[in-house]
C-alpha cells in the first residue's frame, strides 16, 4: 500500500533522512520510531507530500506523492504532531471548512462530518476550539483524518501530551480503523505506544533506518541472537550447579528453588534435559524477552 | 489552480477578516473617523454656504457652488477624508496582514490545511484574495457612508468631484491593499508572529514616516548636492553692456547697477544661461529622485493623489517642482471645477499605478516566499 523507495532529504547538505526504503503493506498498522530528530517527522511529511524528498519517492497505492500530489492526498488522512485548528471555528465549522476542499458534496458533507464527530465524541458541540481541550483537539484530528474516508491514515505522535484517559480512547479508535482494513503509519518515539497499537514498525537513528520487523516476532528475534539475554527457572525442589559456557552469570535465591540465568544464547533446552537428569520438578522455565524499549536501546546505542 | 478551492479558501479568509475583532475594531475606528470628520466639514460648509446665501441674497443655487463662492470646498473635505484614511487604512492593511501565515504556522493549522488536496499556490492567493474582499467591502461602506452624509446634507457633488471620490475610493482600497501586500510578505517570511509585529511596525514606519522625509527638498539636497549657486554680479564690460538686449543692450533682470559714465554691475548672459541650465539639470534630478522614492510609499502615493485630485491646479505646478502647496491655498491657475478630468487622471496615473505595482510586487515576493516555505 505504501512504498518508500530510496527516500532522500537533506537540509544545508545534512540528511534529515537517508536512503529510506519501506514496505507497508494494505492493513498494517505501522510504527515509525525513533527518538527525536531521527526523521521520522520528516519522513512523514514527505508521505504525505508536505515536503518534496531531495532524491527517492513515495508511493501511496501506486501514486508517486509528489507528482500527483493532490491524487496521493485524497487517498490519505494525516495528522500533523502538533495539530491545530482554527480556534474561532468550531469543530464543525472546521470540518466543514476541510470538507469543502476534498470536493465532498453538499449534501453527504453534513452527513459525514455528523458520523466523524459521533465517532471521536465531539458531536453536538457548539463551543468554539479554542476552548477545547488537548484530548479534544486530538480526538477531532482523528475525526478530521476520516473526514475523507481514506484508505491511509498518517498519524504522526499522535498521543504525545495526552492524559492516559485520551490515550486509551485514542487506542480504541485505532484498533476499530486497523479492524476496518485501513492502512495506519503511526510515528511515535513512545514505544509503549507503538507496541499497544501496531503491527509491525521501523526504528529510524540519524535519519537512517536500523531495523524494521514485526512488533510481535522482533523482540524474540533479537532475544535469540542479541548477547545479554536471560532465563529465569523456577523449580520445586533446590536446582543443582548449572555448567554451560552460554551461562554469563547465575543468580539464585536462598532455598536454590529460583534462579536467573544470563546467557550468551537460549539454552532453554539444555536446561530441560540437565535439570530432568537431575530429578528436578521444573515449575517455570522462561526467556525474559527484552522490552521494544530495550530493543530500541539497543539498536539506538548500536547505531 | 482549482478554483472551486481557491474560492473556499479565500471565502473562510474573507469570514475570519470581517469576523475578527482586530478587523472590526480598525474598520470601526476608521468609519467613525471618517463619518465625524466629514460630518463635522459638512456642519461647516453649510454655514458657511448660508452665511453667503444669507449676505448676498442668493436662493436656489446649487449648493457646491455657492460653498466653492463662499470660500469653502467639497475638495477640501475630501481632502480631509483622505488624510484619516492615510493613516487607519495602513494600520488596518498592517494588521490584518502581518500574521496571516505566522498564526497558521504557530497554531499548527497551515500543516493541515497543506496535508489536503490543495496546492500552495491555492492558498496563499485565497488569503490575499478573502483579504482584498474584506479591504474592497470597507471601502465600499466608507464610501456609501461619505455619499449617504453628503447627500443627506443636501450637497450633490458636480461631475469633477464625483471624479475625485471615486480616485479616492480607488486610491484608498489600493493603499490598504498595499499595507496589506506587505504585511502578508513580512507573515510569510517571519517566524513567529512577534517577530512579524516588530518587523511589520518597522516597515510600516519607513513606508509611511520615513520615505516621505526624504522628498522634503532639504532632505533631496543632502543626497544630491546643493543647488547651484546663482552667479555673483560683477562689473560688465562695454562689449557686455552694449552685445546685450534690454537697457542698452543688458537684459534689466541682469543688471544691478548700471552706471551712466561708471562701470556697469550685472551677469553676464554666459553665466546666467550656464546658471539656468544648472539649475533645470539640478531641478530635473531632484524631481527624478523624489518620483523614484514616492512611488516606494504607498502613504506618499496615496498623498500625492489626494492633493493633485483636490487641488488639481497643482498639476501644472507639480510639474515644475513645486509640490509645496497645501488644499485650499489661494493659487492661480483654472478653477477646480473647469480642470478637464485627463489633465489630472494624467498627472495622478503615475501614482495610481505605483499604488496598483507595490501589492502586486508584495503579493508576488509573498507567493514566492510561501510557495518555498518550510512547513516542519
Amino acid at each position: 500500500m505504501i512504498s518508500l523507495e530510496r527516500l532522500r532529504k537533506e537540509y544545508d547538505g545534512v540528511a534529515a533522512v537517508d536512503d529510506l526504503s519501506l514496505e507497508i503493506p494494505r492493513g498494517e498498522v505501522f510504527g515509525l520510531l525513533g527518538p527525536n530528530g531521527a526523521g521520522k517527522t520528516t519522513t512523514i511529511l514527505m508521505l504525505v507530500g508536505l515536503i518534496q524528498p531531495t532524491s527517492g519517492r513515495c508511493l501511496v497505492d501506486g501514486v508517486d506523492v509528489a507528482l500527483e500530489p493532490i491524487v496521493a492526498k485524497r487517498r490519505m488522512g494525516f495528522m500533523p504532531d502538533d495539530v491545530g485548528f482554527y480556534e474561532n471555528l468550531t469543530a464543525e465549522q472546521n470540518l466543514e471548512y476541510f470538507a469543502a476542499l476534498y470536493d465532498l458534496p453538499r449534501a453527504s458533507r453534513s452527513k459525514r462530518i455528523a458520523d466523524v464527530l459521533d465517532r471521536v465524541d465531539l458531536a453536538g458541540l457548539d463551543k468554539k476550539v479554542g476552548g477545547f481541550s488537548r484530548g479534544m483537539v486530538q480526538r477531532l484530528g482523528i475525526a478530521k483524518v476520516l473526514l475523507n474516508d481514506p484508505d491511509v491514515l498518517v498519524l504522526d505522535e499522535p498521543t504525545a501530551n495526552l492524559d492516559p484517559l485520551c490515550v486509551a480512547e485514542y487506542r480504541k479508535i485505532v484498533r476499530s480503523l486497523r479492524d476496518e482494513g485501513k492502512t495506519i503509519v503511526v510515528s511515535s518515539h513512545i514505544l509503549p505506544e507503538v507496541s499497544k497499537v501496531c503491527t509491525s514498525f521501523a526504528i529510524l537513528v540519524r535519519g537512517r533506518l536500523i531495523t524494521t520487523g514485526s512488533v510481535s516476532d522482533l523482540p524474540v528475534q533479537l532475544a535469540q541472537t542479541a548477547p545479554g539475554m536471560a532465563i529465569r527457572v523456577e523449580t520445586r525442589t533446590p536446582l543443582p550447579e548449572l555448567d554451560h559456557p552460554a551461562i554469563l552469570a547465575s543468580r539464585f535465591d536462598q532455598d536454590r528453588t529460583r534462579a536467573r540465568l544470563e546467557v550468551t544464547e537460549d539454552i532453554r533446552d539444555w536446561l530441560v534435559d540437565r535439570l530432568g537428569d537431575a530429578g528436578v520438578l521444573i515449575r517455570e522455565l522462561a526467556i525474559e524477552e527484552p522490552s521494544l524499549e530495550e530493543v530500541f536501546m539497543r539498536y539506538y546505542h548500536a547505531a | 489552480m482549482n478554483l472551486s478551492r481557491l474560492r473556499v479558501i479565500a471565502g473562510k479568509e474573507f469570514r475570519d477578516h470581517i469576523t475578527s475583532r482586530r478587523f472590526i475594531l480598525i474598520a470601526v475606528l476608521l468609519l467613525l473617523v471618517v463619518s465625524i470628520g466629514l460630518v463635522g466639514g459638512m456642519i461647516t460648509y453649510r454655514t458657511a454656504i448660508d452665511r453667503y446665501a444669507g449676505s448676498i441674497g442668493t436662493v436656489g443655487e446649487r449648493a457646491a457652488d455657492l460653498g466653492a463662492a463662499a470660500g469653502g470646498s467639497l475638495l477640501d473635505i475630501i481632502n480631509s477624508v483622505g488624510e484619516q484614511i492615510l493613516l487607519l487604512g495602513a494600520i488596518l492593511g498592517i494588521a490584518m496582514g502581518f500574521d496571516l501565515v505566522t498564526r497558521e504556522k504557530e497554531g499548527g493549522s497551515l500543516k493541515l490545511l497543506l496535508s489536503h488536496p490543495v496546492y500552495r499556490d491555492e492558498v496563499i492567493n485565497g488569503k490575499g484574495l478573502g483579504g482584498i474582499g474584506a479591504i474592497a467591502g470597507l471601502v465600499f461602506v466608507t464610501f456609501a457612508i461619505i455619499l449617504a452624509v453628503l447627500l443627506a446634507f443636501g450637497v450633490v457633488p458636480d461631475a469633477y468631484e464625483s471624479f475625485a471620490l471615486g480616485v479616492l475610493a480607488v486610491s484608498a482600497f489600493l493603499l490598504i491593499v498595499s499595507y496589506f501586500s506587505v504585511a502578508l510578505l513580512i507573515s510569510t517570511i517571519s517566524r513567529t508572529g512577534g517577530t512579524a509585529l516588530v518587523a511589520a511596525l518597522v516597515v510600516f514606519i519607513v513606508l509611511s514616516s520615513l520615505l516621505p522625509v526624504f522628498v522634503d527638498p532639504n532632505v533631496v539636497g543632502v543626497i544630491i548636492g546643493a543647488p547651484p549657486q546663482p552667479p555673483t554680479p560683477r562689473a560688465l564690460s562695454p562689449e557686455e553692456v552694449a552685445g546685450a538686449p534690454g537697457i542698452g543692450g543688458m537684459d534689466t533682470s541682469m543688471v544691478t547697477g548700471a552706471g551712466n559714465g561708471s562701470e556697469s554691475i550685472g551677469i553676464g548672459i554666459e553665466e546666467s544661461l550656464k546658471y539656468e541650465r544648472e539649475l533645470q539639470a539640478y531641478e530635473e534630478k531632484r524631481l527624478s529622485l523624489e518620483s523614484v522614492i514616492s512611488l516606494l510609499s504607498p502613504s506618499l502615493n496615496f498623498q500625492q493623489v489626494m492633493r493633485k485630485l483636490t487641488v488639481p491646479f497643482m498639476t501644472s505646478v507639480a510639474t515644475s517642482g513645486s509640490e509645496d502647496v497645501v488644499p485650499g491655498e489661494d493659487l492661480s491657475g483654472p478653477e477646480p471645477a473647469t480642470t478637464p478630468v485627463p489633465n489630472v487622471l494624467e498627472s495622478i496615473l503615475p501614482n495610481l499605478v505605483a499604488l496598483m505595482v507595490i501589492p502586486v510586487l508584495f503579493f508576488g515576493l509573498a507567493y514566492a516566499r510561501f510557495m518555498r516555505i518550510d512547513i516542519r
